[in-house]
């Protein structure tokens, strides 16, 4: 069938014709059974087409299609009102903000402050200056620590880290090991009664001072001056200055040659500082809050029996971001800096590396070097081996191994009597020392102390001229007794058993040797 | 003719056109819920027929009949007398449909197609089918605007003028389609000719 008759089929039987060509089509389909079989065909399909579009009835889409409508409308309304409501606020906080700006300041600075006042009522010192004694004071002073509460053994101590920071910790528990006593500083010293009661008064001004550094609130608060740390470096200077005055010698011997210098004004200005009137900054710990403000003197009421809020079994360890040390610049000092130097016939060109120092007081610096120098012990604790050595009878060698003789300052034997003479230590001592960082030709080398050692007797040595001998501490020794030298050089007359000049000469070889020299040789080697 | 006009306190029309539709549409912009309610019985069956012609799906047939009043009640305002509501009507519940059946040919690339999609097997016997889906399968057959046209024609039975606004065409357009989707379609039923009484 051509495309032209199906069109006409289709027109004539969507009733797209007119009448006249209705009635023409008509008359041929009369006449062509083709035609006529076509178009029943396609009104066939068509009728099929027509009856293939119901469904069954639902009568529930007009409810459900209201249902919907309603729960739109709902919706629609509770987003428009949280809309309309959040933008309202939003106006009405500009508006607000933008003419009370002051007083919202104002009323978060006064709930920050009703804060702060709350837990600053009623401030009292945690413990009475009379509860310290002199013994605790020189214990703040080279080993950082307060007793606060002796009998439950609790303590702050404070310090710097790594960075610098200073920082406090609020412990119970033992004490930490190799403190620095009074007693052992007044022997190292030689300090005399009167010298010992004097140092004793110095340290007594300083008690009610630390006293007030530590608070507490009533409302279970604690607070810490950050003065501790400026009063902590104040006391340990003016012990330092005193102990120099009335013992230069031993004061330059004992403290690092580097640092003991300290004029006397700047001490001054820092004792000044650290016990002056003025308001501190406190850090005060509370159950649910740390936070840092302003006390005066006038707030801190008279001591009560008022102990820490939850101290025990707790460690409170806070850091502050201030560095009273200029650690941090030290550490920025590197003694391996290369210095570049440049020679020409008329200049010498002398490149430094760069490094900051910090502006700080150089006294604090200065203090702390010899808080550290003094803090580093080395303890031999001799008594097992010379209970050894006491069933001897003869010994040739004892050996000591020094792990690192660089931060070694002082060797203190404990638990040995003092007046007694060790036997037979005629033999040397040959102390291996390691790791020993100073090979520097003619430096005068800072030799360990062993206080305690009073005599060394010397035995059987066969040479007194460039003998090597290598002894823990010749600091102190006060005689020594040469018995049966054999030397070609010795001349017995001339050597006389008292304190002679020592000097030390370290080997390029890991050992510290010492000469010992008469009093008539000049010559040093 | 009849006119509507509306004062602040009084409504007052007189029908402009001959399109019954138009005081209920007119009644329902002034909020009357009953006369949207008239309107949805009215037209809700053709409406489920067009989209299921179109879609083949029971559950998308409910889904999309819903979304067609839903959009005419929210439309209503933007109605402005100037077609019949049976155009405007037909011609969103087509939108709905294309959009469906987009939707599904692109879930088709990672889903299994549904059940109630009907592909051409002229090896299937006659047992299995009735006659009604073997007419929609070959329907469905079609390209969309074959498709289109053949359905709102033929079993919609709406006339060339609603059909080319439907589908924004001219008339010409729409007879030329209809010739062409009716004669496909007459090649997709011919194995099926004799059974379904072709």
């Amino acid at each position: 069938m051509k495309n032209e008759q199906k069109d006409l089929i289709n027109r004539y039987l969507d009733g797209e014709m007119t009448e006249s060509e209705k009635a023409d089509f008509e008359e041929i389909i009369k006449n062509s059974k083709e035609l006529k079989r076509n178009i029943n065909n396609q009104k066939h399909l068509l009728d099929k087409l027509k009856a293939i579009g119901t469904l069954p009835k639902n009568e529930n889409i007009t409810k459900n299609i209201l249902e919907m409508l309603h729960f739109r409308r709902e919706s629609d309304m509770k987003k428009y009102v949280s809309v309309v409501g959040i933008v309202l606020l939003t106006i009405v906080f500009l508006i607000f903000y933008k003419f009370k700006s002051n007083d919202l300041d104002k009323f978060v600075e006064e709930q920050k402050n009703n804060l702060v006042s709350y837990y600053t009522t009623n401030l009292k010192p945690l413990f009475t200056g009379s509860e310290l004694n002199s013994d605790d004071v020189f214990l703040f002073a080279f080993n950082h620590i307060i007793p606060v509460d002796k009998d439950k053994n609790q303590f702050l101590k404070i310090g710097y880290d790594n960075n610098g920071q200073d920082y406090f910790e609020l412990v119970s528990g033992k004490v930490q090991r190799d403190l620095i006593l009074k007693k052992d500083f007044e022997k190292r010293f030689n300090l005399n009664s009167e010298e010992v009661t004097r140092l004793n008064e110095l340290l007594e001004k300083y008690k009610e001072k630390i006293s007030e550094q530590i608070v507490v609130g009533q409302n279970n608060s604690i607070g810490i001056s950050q003065n501790l740390w400026t009063l902590n470096k104040a006391i340990a200077a003016e012990i330092l200055q005193y102990t120099q005055r009335i013992n230069r010698n031993m004061y330059d011997e004992i403290i690092p040659y580097q640092s003991s210098e300290i004029a006397n004004d700047d001490i001054y200005k820092l004792v000044q500082t650290s016990i002056s009137s003025g308001s501190n900054n406190y850090v005060f710990f509370t159950p649910d809050t740390i936070f840092s403000t302003p006390i005066e003197p006038v707030q801190i009421g008279s001591y009560t029996n008022v102990k820490p809020p939850n101290l025990e079994n707790k460690h409170i360890a806070f850091a502050f971001n201030l560095d009273t040390t200029c650690r941090v610049y030290k550490n920025k000092v590197r003694s391996d800096f290369k210095f570049t130097m440049n020679i020409d016939s008329n200049i010498i060109k002398i490149e430094v590396p760069d490094f900051q120092v910090s502006n700080i007081d150089s006294i604090l610096l200065k203090v702390e070097l010899i808080q550290d120098k003094l803090n580093r012990r080395l303890q031999i604790d001799l008594q097992n081996d010379l209970k050894h050595l006491k069933q001897l009878e003869k010994l040739h060698k004892l050996q000591f191994k020094i792990p690192d003789i660089d931060s070694i300052v002082d060797i203190s034997l404990k638990h040995i009597e003092t007046d007694k003479t060790i036997p037979n230590i005629d033999s040397i001592i040959n102390i291996e020392i390691k790791k020993y960082k100073r090979p520097i030709k003619n430096e005068v080398v800072q030799i360990p102390n062993i206080d305690s050692i009073v005599m060394v007797s010397l035995n059987n040595l066969t040479v007194l001229k460039d003998l090597k001998i290598c002894i823990p501490n010749i600091d102190s020794i006060v005689r020594s007794s040469l018995k049966s030298v054999n030397s070609n050089n010795a001349d017995k007359k001339n050597f006389h058993p008292r304190k002679r000049i020592i000097r030390s000469q370290s080997s390029e070889t890991d050992s510290v040797s010492v000469i010992i020299k008469t009093e008539n040789e000049k010559t040093e080697k | 003719m009849e006119t509507f006009t509306k004062n602040s306190n009084e409504i007052t029309f007189t029908h402009q056109s001959n399109d019954v539709d138009y005081d209920l549409i007119y009644q329902c912009q002034l909020g009357n819920t009953e006369s949207f309610k008239t309107l949805i019985n009215n037209y809700k069956e053709k409406v489920r027929n067009m989209i299921y012609s179109f879609t083949h799906n029971l559950t998308a047939v409910e889904d999309i009949t819903q979304d067609v009043f839903v959009k005419i009640y929210y439309s209503l305002n933007k109605f402005s007398f100037k077609s019949k509501f049976s155009t405007w009507l037909y011609k969103i519940t087509l939108n709905k449909c294309r959009d469906y059946l987009r939707r599904k040919k692109i879930l088709s690339f990672f889903i299994p197609l549904d059940e109630n999609v009907y592909s051409a097997d002229f090896t299937d016997t006659l047992e299995k089918k009735e006659t009604i889906q073997i007419i929609r399968q070959s329907i469905n057959k079609l390209s969309s605007k074959l498709k289109e046209v053949i359905i709102l024609r033929d079993i919609e039975q709406l006339n060339y003028e609603e059909i080319s606004t439907i589908l924004n065409c001219n008339e010409g357009t729409v007879k030329s389609r209809l010739f062409r989707a009716r004669e496909k379609l007459k090649y997709y039923l011919g194995p099926y000719k004799n059974d379904i009484g072709l």
